[in-house]
């Protein structure tokens, strides 16, 4: 095929998708604008369970029957297909996200028909959303429970505290977080001694109204707030480490914490592994989509876009969490970048003079690096191997990347080294230099052509690589584009902002690789500063 | 003084050097010639042990350079290597070149190294080189600077590995200019070249090296001029050789012509002579010798020199004395006759065969031209 036609396809269809990206998102953004005004004057509706809004808005779906065919939604890991099945077997296709904000966009987007989820999240989504409501009937009831490792002592403590707690106060509690008033969603200060100790809490950081992270990042819901409740009761502090819900039961068996909160219904499935304290009722039910979609609002394209990138970025200073967000990404990519070049470095001294041994365990851990996923290496460093050991999700990314970065490395210094011609270290010898000397003095110095172009790569690709490690609780860039995505329910400019933002940062690191390469190649220096010192008549 | 002692050399496949025993002086300035894959670089190489002997010792002043933990770089030190690629350090400038070793390994000061370095560069007549880098040098410049980086760290021994045959045809000279320069100044030198013209112009001493050893050791005249040993000969000469055994009565006719073209071919022997080579055996082997022998067992070798533009066809055979003058097929005789330059038969025994012929033939005089 004729390559250039092909190059010029491409990019044609890259236009197109691009044009359909704005114009879908425009769209999305007019109706949000007016949804979210009327939240205010919805008023509270929370009882215990969902009710639907006053102006009673009618659902697509009535009952169970009318889910044949279509599709449901539900979280990663959670385990109510059969249950869905049982009411509702026409059921022709389930999906599973990793947070309910992305699915309330899917279900706004029409991506589903129905989002099985608890009590809590429909209640606040139907809360804040025109055009979302909640189905009439439920599919399951159950609690709501705090997760403790298998026979963990705390976990009666923290249920007679809980029983000290009178009903009224966590009913306030309740319909404080699943309103749409915002403002009286603060969290009270840890300002009690703290006499008996601190306990850890993971939580997952994407599950409002339970348990998500706040415009500063910080942890925040019911569930944290109730905690605090209790940690007062208790006369502990609390230190949460948000996380994916899926990582949550996990973090509490490895004893990465003690506790363990978000939205966790206490299945009996899930009472196999874990304790639990039981804390409020919950329900499973499904959200819709109301027939009433949502009116058109006559606001024009570019204050629709203007309004979304004011909710993206200058709202409560979210840019601050981007800020924080490239901070993170930059510390891991920058430290495994030093510390895996280090690596890869020492490792191929070591392995140069064709050490059998030292040849075949590095042969061995860069087979064993290489050959999987990136990913499921920074959870078995997180979840198996430094399981018992109090250290940060960065350190555990940086030691991952350095890793695999380090492997890199060795692979081009080999590759590298092999262009050099024999011819120079043998002439090197045969000058007197002892072998290690010539190949720091003659061999080394000219790798470096062969060395930079790939290793530059490989910084592009680290840079982008490491986006997944929000998966051991890490707050990066790309998990920051997440979690404000969450929060305004529009996809196209943290996406977008994350994406640009990764473009800048590979650049960035690449110019100063560059600037470094410069420096160091000897075919750059000036010929006026090489023999400084010297007279040359 | 350098002393070789049942020096070998062994790799997987094959066997480069077997029992080297020779002792090199100080003053020495010996061409080392021979076959290609003979092993004389090898030799070279294992002098200073870039190629690390598989037996036997190297002594230099008396010391043992193949013991172990004996500090290779300080042999190194005092002998230089030029080698066929150059291996100039493409990442530093000429000068830098010739200063690094000398900074390095002589912890020379800078200005000193550079001074040297200089003077070394306008011995080898490239000083207004010496910011370029070795990329920007045509061949021959390179071998000279390599050359120069040598001289400069003022070794006792110097080894040249094929010095010129990397080069074009049209550099040679240039780089053979500076050498002859340096085998006037009374360094130890050991040379391995092709070039054997200017081998002797240059030596006082010539190893010819073939068959795992120094095979034939002595003056220029002796291996130039008298080589005493038949392989030392073929090579002097240029001489190529094709041996052909016959065997039981069946001659296979169109193989033996065949293998005698690719040897012709291989060996740019000339049409005219190639064709009387055909015609010799022929008529010697077919017409003569075969249906005259009773139970045949014939060794042929052909062998051409390419300095004298001669083949010379050598005829083993078994049996009763037997001179091929005296064949009845006089007819095949007259046409040896005709194209031999000389024919001579001994009875006398060689290689286990009772009779010999030799069959000698020169290139023709041109035929006289058409008026």
């Amino acid at each position: 095929m004729n390559d250039r036609v092909f190059r010029k396809t491409k990019f044609i269809w890259i236009l197109l998708l691009m044009i359909c990206v704005l114009t879908g998102c425009g769209k999305k953004a007019d109706g949000e604008t007016t949804s979210m005004d009327q939240l205010e004057e919805k008023g509270q509706n929370t009882g215990t369970m969902v009710e639907s809004p006053e102006e009673a808005e009618v659902p697509e779906l009535k009952d169970f029957s009318d889910l044949e065919g279509k599709t449901v939604s539900m979280l990663t890991g959670a385990p109510f297909e059969e249950l869905v099945k049982s009411k509702a077997p026409g059921v022709a296709k389930f999906t599973t996200y990793n947070n309910n904000p992305d699915m309330v966009l899917a279900l706004k987007s029409g991506k589903t028909d129905a989002v099985l989820s608890n009590n809590a999240v429909i209640t606040l989504a139907v809360n804040r959303n025109k055009g979302i409501v909640p189905f009439p009937q439920h599919l399951q009831d159950g609690v709501f429970g705090f997760a403790f490792a298998k026979g963990s002592p705390l976990r009666d403590q923290w249920q007679a505290a809980y029983d000290r707690i009178p009903e009224a106060t966590i009913e306030e509690l309740w319909k404080k977080w699943t309103g749409s008033d915002e403002s009286r969603k603060i969290l009270p200060e840890q300002d009690w001694p703290g006499t008996n100790g601190t306990v850890r809490v993971a939580a997952c950081d994407t599950l409002e109204p339970m348990s998500y992270a706040g415009e500063g990042g910080e942890l925040k819901g019911f569930d944290v707030e109730m905690i605090l409740l209790l940690a007062k009761e208790l006369d502990v502090h609390v230190e949460f480490t948000g996380m994916e819900f899926s990582a949550i039961l996990s973090s509490v068996q490895a004893d990465k914490a003690d506790i363990g909160i978000g939205s966790i219904i206490a299945s009996d499935e899930r009472r196999e592994s874990v304790d639990f304290v039981d804390y409020y009722p919950a329900a499973f039910t499904l959200m819709v989509r109301s027939t009433d979609s949502g009116e058109e609002s006559g606001a024009g394209f570019w204050s629709s876009v203007a309004d979304s990138f004011e909710k993206t970025f200058i709202r409560e200073d979210r840019w601050m969490l981007f800020l924080e967000g490239i901070g993170t990404t930059l510390l891991i990519t920058i430290l495994s970048i030093l510390f895996g070049t280090g690596l890869g470095f020492v490792v191929f001294m070591l392995c140069r003079k064709g050490n059998k041994a030292a040849n075949l365990i590095t042969r061995f851990f860069i087979w064993l690096i290489q050959g999987m996923p990136v990913v499921v290496l920074l959870m078995i460093l997180y979840y198996i191997i430094f399981s018992g050991v109090a250290i940060s999700g960065t350190a555990i990314s940086i030691v991952g990347f350095t890793l695999v970065f380090g492997a890199g490395v060795f692979g081009m210094l080999k590759v590298a080294v092999g262009a050099i011609d024999k011819g120079q270290t043998e002439a090197a010898y045969a000058l007197g230099y002892t072998d290690r000397r010539a190949f720091f003095r003659v061999v080394f110095p000219q790798t470096l052509p062969h060395f930079m172009p790939g290793f530059k790569r490989s910084i592009t690709e680290l840079i982008k690589a490491t986006a997944i490690v929000g998966y051991v609780a890490v707050q990066d860039l790309t998990k920051t584009g997440d979690l404000i995505r969450s929060r305004t329910y529009e996809a196209f400019f943290p996406l977008i902002a994350v994406a640009v933002i990764y473009f800048i940062l590979a650049a960035f690191l690449t110019w100063i690789v560059n600037r470094i390469e410069r420096c160091v190649n000897p075919r750059n220096r000036k010929r006026s500063t090489m023999l400084k010192g010297v007279k040359t008549k | 003084m350098i002393e070789l002692k049942h020096l070998a050399k062994k790799y997987e496949n094959t066997e480069p050097l077997k029992d080297v025993n020779v002792v090199i002086h100080d003053g020495d300035v010996i061409s080392v010639i021979g076959p290609s894959g003979a092993g004389k670089s090898t030799l070279l190489r294992c002098i200073n042990m870039l190629e690390r002997p598989t037996g036997g010792q190297i002594l230099l002043d008396g010391e043992d350079i193949t013991a172990r933990g004996y500090d290779l770089t300080q042999a190194r030190r005092r002998m230089g290597m030029v080698f066929q690629s150059f291996n100039l350090f493409g990442h530093l400038t000429v000068i830098e070149n010739l200063m690094l070793a000398q900074i390095d390994i002589l912890k020379r000061s800078k200005q000193e190294a550079y001074d040297r370095g200089m003077e070394f560069l306008k011995r080898v007549g490239l000083s207004d080189k010496a910011s370029q880098y070795p990329d920007e040098l045509s061949g021959g410049q390179k071998q000279r600077v390599a050359i120069a980086r040598t001289l400069a760290m003022d070794p006792d021994v110097i080894l040249l590995d094929e010095p010129t045959s990397a080069l074009d045809p049209t550099m040679v000279g240039e780089v053979q200019a500076v050498i002859r320069d340096l085998a006037g100044t009374g360094k130890t030198m050991m040379i391995v070249t092709h070039e054997m013209n200017f081998a002797r112009a240059i030596c006082n001493r010539v190893f010819y090296v073939d068959e795992g050893g120094i095979y034939e050791d002595g003056t220029p005249e002796q291996i130039f001029d008298h080589p005493e040993k038949e392989l030392t000969r073929r090579f002097i000469r240029r001489q190529k050789v094709l041996e052909l055994a016959v065997e039981g009565g069946e001659f296979d006719f169109p193989g033996t012509t065949a293998m005698i073209d690719t040897f012709c071919f291989q060996n740019d022997v000339p049409p005219r002579i190639k064709r009387r080579i055909h015609l010799v055996v022929e008529e010697l082997l077919q017409q003569i010798l075969l249906p005259a022998l009773k139970d045949p067992e014939v060794l042929i070798s052909i062998g051409y020199s390419e300095v004298e533009t001669q083949a010379e066809i050598k005829v083993l055979y078994n049996g009763d004395a037997f001179d091929p003058a005296d064949t009845e097929n006089t007819l095949s005789y007259k046409v040896l006759q005709g194209i031999a330059k000389e024919l001579t038969y001994s009875s006398e025994k060689e290689e286990g065969f009772t009779n010999s012929f030799i069959c000698r033939i020169m290139a023709a005089e041109e035929p006289p031209a058409r008026s």
